[in-house]
């Protein structure tokens, strides 16, 4: 077991290197430069700009340069927000984007998960199909649709809610719910799935025919079909809930790190850009060590390896 | 499909009196897909509103005058009424040309976008599946690693970088049937390269399926045979195994299409796709999200519109999926 989870560390950091080095080559190498957008600068400045941030030196050594600092957990200099170093751009926005985050996951997996299961068991039912629909809605309708359709109906019309912003826990509510209605729809799918495909299984039909009650059956036995493919899921789901957070923060005006990305691609501020890819990245590696991990506490069929 | 055939004639039950022809797997499958009601009316519906976002626009220029592009700052932003069903924009343009048109970039997008996303991915999945051992490791590895990095980063990099490609006269028979159409050239310069570059990014997907059907297929008797008369690893690929695989490909081809409209609908409301006053929903969507507190009936309509073909598409594509792949069927 700890063995395995070093195993597949070393293989994180691994993967995570070839990711930074893949995104340095991608950034320097394409056409278009931090200082372009500034127009009539003299020539002078641009050296002294350029010399700042070390531009002026060989690419192969700003890139060593980079992975010593990146190491040491300096992931330097903002381009654009001069005067502030990424570390702290990040260290700002990040906890927003989670906050944001983790609530539109919680509600998606706690309603996906009761709505899958009332389909499962009552398959091929009003119930199941009305569910299933509402489910199809769900991954139909993208935050860049229900976000601004929401500040419409439950920021202007009723006004229950801010329209943007941050800062009281009312600003969390409606770009969580937009964010997460997609995840709640898959999650309800996969679940369904996962039930039903046990929910004949051998085992299902000895504890019914025992004599257990149908609710025992499901809570014991059943439930557990559904929740191995909801955690498959759930490791790609965080990472892409990370990016889906850009638009949510867009239209919301959060002060997240999606706002941040998007300017640091456009402006190819190649720091802010990098460190913003490396934190996504880390995430995705992460979550997706954990649920390998969980599975084998779920699935004791699933052996580490 | 050989083996999927004589499977199914195998198991189609044989009446004495009749004489049983063999089904098809494709037969098969159409017949799955024709039962599923769900499916089969989300495909006619999508079909509508192909045909309504390809030809309303010429039409309603046609008996109205309206034009997706043209304005009336005098008449401005009107709400919906029966001269304008969806409303006029801040511009004073029919909103409901301009949804039409930004539909049908929109599917262009999504047909163009998602074909690559097959092309590249089949063919990548199925050389890693094929060659197996230390270069499917590597080859997977690197999908792996094109996983891990976010596809917003990817695209506004190739977007920027294919800016400057010129495609040059390529597209033209194309661009002439919309002009006449919608009055817009759709293959035009940056938008088609940025319907290529949606494909580059999303074809990840695709290439693990597939892979995992040629690891399946290539075992099988037919493939060993094959290669025992000595056909080529090309022909062996292409010859058989994709055939083979292409139900799932179809399956990820249809799944492919919606998913990529909501990225080109989201990289237009970011302000890197179609450029004004080209509308795409996405870019409907942005602008009437900004003046949604004035203007409602501009994010309502675009917005619904969007949803509305989402919608279909996914159904359909579930739809295949029950009926090409039976081992994924529910019940």
């Amino acid at each position: 077991m700890l063995f395995f989870i070093a195993k597949r560390l070393v293989g994180v950091v691994i993967t995570l290197f070839v990711i930074i080095t893949l995104s340095f080559l991608i950034i320097r190498i394409t056409p278009g430069s931090p200082f372009s957008q500034e127009r009539d600068v003299p020539v002078e400045v641009l050296e002294a700009l350029k010399a700042k941030y070390g531009f002026d030196k060989p690419l192969h050594k700003q890139y060593f340069q980079y992975i010593g600092n990146v190491v040491k957990g300096d992931l330097g200099l903002s381009i654009k927000y001069s005067n502030r170093t990424v570390n702290e751009i990040i260290k700002i926005s990040l906890p927003k984007t989670m906050q944001i985050g983790f609530l539109a996951l919680i509600w998606a997996i706690l309603v996906g998960f009761v709505g899958g299961a009332i389909a499962a068991v009552k398959q091929n039912t009003k119930w199941d199909y009305g569910l299933m629909s509402i489910a199809m809605c769900g991954i139909s309708i993208p935050p860049l649709v229900s976000g601004p359709l929401l500040i419409l109906v439950f920021a202007l019309a009723l006004p229950w809610f801010p329209t943007s912003g941050w800062g009281s826990w009312k600003h969390v509510v409606l770009p969580s719910i937009s964010l997460g209605s997609v995840y709640a729809a898959y999650i309800a799918r996969l679940t369904r799935g996962g039930m039903l495909e046990v929910i004949r299984s051998n085992y299902i039909r000895t504890a019914r025919a025992k004599g257990l009650s149908e609710k025992a059956v499901v809570v014991k036995h059943a439930l557990k079909g559904g929740i191995l493919p909801v955690v498959t899921f759930l490791g790609p789901a965080v990472a892409s809930i990370m990016v889906g957070s850009v638009v949510v923060e867009k239209i919301f005006n959060t002060p997240g790190m999606g706002p941040y990305f998007v300017d640091a691609a456009f402006n190819r501020d190649y720091f802010l850009l990098m460190g913003v890819v490396i934190v996504y990245a880390v995430f995705l590696l992460l979550l997706n060590l954990l649920v390998d991990i969980a599975y084998g506490f779920i699935d004791p069929r699933i052996r580490f390896e | 499909m050989q083996q999927a055939t004589q499977l199914k004639e195998t198991q189609v039950q044989t009446n004495q009196n009749t004489i049983v022809e063999g089904v098809s797997f494709w037969q098969d499958a159409w017949k799955r897909l024709k039962k599923n009601k769900a499916a089969m009316i989300s495909a006619y519906c999508v079909l509508f509103l192909v045909i309504v976002c390809f030809f309303g626009p010429f039409i309603l220029n046609k008996f109205f005058g309206y034009d997706f592009s043209t304005q009336d700052l005098a008449y401005g932003a009107k709400p919906p009424t029966l001269k304008h069903p969806f409303g006029t924009d801040y511009f004073g343009r029919d909103l409901l040309t301009r949804t039409l048109v930004g539909g049908s970039i929109s599917l262009m997008v999504g047909l163009i976008a998602a074909t690559v996303a097959a092309i590249v991915g089949t063919i990548f999945g199925s050389v890693s599946g094929f060659f197996g051992g230390r270069v499917d490791n590597l080859m997977m590895r690197f999908v792996d690693v094109l996983y891990a990095v976010p596809y917003l980063f990817l695209v506004i990099i190739l977007v920027t970088v294919i800016e400057r490609v010129n495609v040059g006269s390529i597209f033209d028979p194309f661009n002439t049937v919309s002009e006449v159409l919608m009055g817009l050239k759709i293959f035009e310069g940056r938008l088609i390269l940025l319907f290529i570059a949606l494909g580059l990014v999303g074809w990840l997907t695709t290439a693990r399926i597939v892979r995992g059907q040629v690891l399946s297929i290539k075992e099988q008797e037919f493939v060993q045979a094959a290669r025992s008369i000595g056909v080529s690893n090309t022909a062996i690929i292409f010859r058989h195994l994709i055939p083979n695989a292409l139900g799932t490909i179809i399956v990820y081809f249809t799944l492919t299409v919606p998913s990529m409209i909501m990225q080109e609908a989201f990289l237009s409301f970011i302000g890197l796709g179609i450029q004004p006053p080209n509308p795409s929903l996405g870019s409907l969507i942005s602008d009437g999200a900004k003046q949604m507190q004035l203007y409602w009936w501009t994010l309502v309509f675009p917005a619904i519109f969007l949803a509305i073909l989402l919608y279909c598409l996914n159904f359909v594509g579930d739809g295949l999926r029950d009926a090409l792949d039976p081992k994924e069927r529910k019940e």
